[in-house]
């Protein structure tokens, strides 16, 4: 009896540490993963509700505005000036440079919360909400209006599309 | 007996494992929406020290909004937390003000400078109390009046309108590659010319707001682009918003300093602002602020061409709507004071209105814009052809 009882409290903390630890970060279908970022811009365009008209920006544009040290491949897509709906997709060179690359884009997001304050305040609403996620070594940045759905359509497209390395 | 030695195990595990739960919850928590991967030690308070360590000069000084006077009212009368952005945004009109200030004593001699300083200085007041708006309308037409008597522009105050002489000057030009022929019509918008290649964009730079940033995202050929949501005339030079390179990596610098450091990279400038301005009490102000602004431009840019752009109507539904101003009958006006502004300072006036606003009387079609503002991508490529057949490069 009381073996099952100190097993049972194991299982208890065993899933307690779980239940802490985030969604992706220990999740073995996030890593070891590759992506094509060009397709999964497409996939989260078609699968989350954005406002204004996203369009994929030149590599000129993305070169001279959303470099990041570390970076191996930059996508962006943003829309007219209108709102701050957008999506960065980052792969980074490693572990360490996503995780600078995805603290730049927590900066990047709170710059933007200052832009719209004072210009569209409804917009920092959406910004409050942004999905900022680190897949192994890509970044997900993703400002829309429902973060649940943002969540949803990377986690599928990554499990649907992840080859492993 | 052994119940309660199983009963102290179960309280001790349980205790255990909520304690665990607390800690790594606590630890976890400042991450944010930022998921870790568990293979890096110590990154979660990594990411929550930097976060919150944004470096000083990242510091975005807010836009500063003027409340138009019907607005002002209304907010009054229906939302008191309206009243409080309203205070805020006065408040922030204090910070730039200061700031902008800092510019205008760097340039001492020019006594125009002195002229626009105290208009934006009066701008600030008339947000604040009303009673002295009629004080900054006065000093606005006395600046006007004396603009007029130097030029020979015959300006009627009351209607904000400006006669220009049936001859306008011819002006002559020093011979340059970048400047246009001898003998250029400046009282007229660029005339349609032979269109330029991507590569004569490369080396320009834009200037403006929210509807640049739509230009620069859309068109994908555009080189420079100092440009953001909610900027204004009246704070673009004080608002540091430009990334730079550094030593440290990168800096975050002013419109002006960014020209200074990059001013060899630059052929051709295009500005376009006016839309968040529209709110203002008095056009008079927006006009000599914007004028000012060229000012400080050409200053560093002495010898490369300067476009200005009409300000493209919105819908009729947002022009309905008249929020902060927002409406075609006050975007024509402010058109007519860019085109008369351009003609004194001898800088190129783009009637982009042309092909946005004429089919349908002075309104934006709503297929060109989601919000009735902003053009959306087929609109931003259609304006990028616009620029790109009205050049003084092309006409020569």
């Amino acid at each position: 009896m009381k073996k099952i009882f100190f097993a049972l409290t194991l299982i208890l903390l065993a899933l307690s540490v779980c239940s802490c630890n985030g969604d992706t970060s220990n999740d073995i279908r996030y890593q070891d993963i590759s992506l094509n970022l060009n397709d999964m811009a497409e996939s989260l365009i078609e699968n989350i509700s954005f406002d204004d008209d996203l369009v994929a920006l030149s590599d000129s544009v993305v070169e001279a505005s959303y470099k990041y040290d570390g970076a191996l491949e930059t996508v962006v897509y943003a829309g007219g000036g209108a709102t701050a709906e957008k999506i960065i997709l980052v792969k980074a060179d490693n572990d360490d440079d996503a995780l600078d690359i995805a603290k730049k884009l927590e900066e990047y997001k709170d710059t933007q919360i200052a832009w719209f304050t004072d210009y569209r305040a409804q917009e920092v609403t959406r910004l409050n909400s942004a999905y900022i996620e680190i897949f192994d070594t890509y970044v997900v940045y993703c400002v829309s209006s429902n973060q649940d759905e943002s969540a949803d359509a990377v986690k599928s497209f990554i499990e649907l599309n992840a080859f492993v390395k | 007996m052994k119940n309660r030695r199983y009963l102290r195990v179960v309280r001790f595990s349980l205790i255990f494992a909520l304690v665990s739960c607390l800690c790594l919850t606590s630890g976890f928590a400042k991450t944010k929406n930022i998921t870790v991967n568990i293979s890096i030690e110590g990154v979660p308070s990594v990411i929550s020290e930097s976060v919150k360590d944004i470096p000083a000069d990242a510091v975005i000084i807010p836009e500063t909004e003027v409340v138009f006077e019907e607005e002002q009212s209304d907010a009054e009368a229906t939302d008191a937390s309206e009243s409080e952005e309203t205070e805020v945004d006065i408040e922030n009109t204090e910070d730039t003000s200061s700031l902008e200030t800092e510019y205008n004593e760097l340039d001492e001699e020019e006594s125009d400078t002195e002229e626009s300083e105290e208009e934006i200085d009066s701008e600030q007041d008339n947000s604040d109390v009303s009673e002295e708006e009629t004080h900054s309308e006065d000093e606005t037409e006395a600046v006007t009046e004396e603009a007029s008597e130097e030029d020979t522009t015959e300006v009627e105050t009351e209607q904000e309108t400006v006669v220009l002489p049936p001859d306008p000057p011819i002006v002559e030009m020093p011979g340059d590659d970048n400047l246009p022929p001898m003998e250029y019509d400046y009282s007229k918008p660029v005339p349609q010319s032979d269109p330029v290649d991507d590569e004569y964009f490369e080396t320009s730079l834009f200037i403006g707001d929210s509807r640049t940033v739509g230009l620069y995202n859309y068109s994908g050929v555009i080189g420079n682009c100092y440009a953001k949501v909610g900027l204004s005339i009246k704070n673009v030079l004080s608002t540091a918003f430009v990334e730079v390179p550094s030593d440290e990596g990168t800096e975050t610098v002013t419109v002006i300093d960014a020209i200074k450091q990059n001013s060899d990279s630059f052929s051709k400038v295009y500005i376009c602002f006016g839309l968040n301005e529209l709110g203002w009490v008095s056009s008079q102000v927006f006009i000599n602020t914007y004028d000012y602004v060229i000012d400080q431009i050409r200053e560093l840019l002495p010898d490369i061409p300067i476009y200005v752009q009409a300000i493209i109507p919105v819908t009729q539904e947002v022009s309905d709507e008249n929020y902060n101003g927002i409406n075609n009958d006050r975007i024509a006006e402010y058109n007519q004071l860019i085109a008369e502004m351009a003609f004194e300072n001898q800088v190129y006036y783009l009637e982009t209105t042309e092909v946005f606003g004429s089919d349908c009387g002075y309104v934006l079609d709503p297929d060109k814009s989601f919000d009735g503002i902003h053009l959306n991508k087929d609109a931003s490529l259609t304006l990028l052809e616009y620029l790109r057949i009205h050049t003084v490069e092309g006409n020569e």
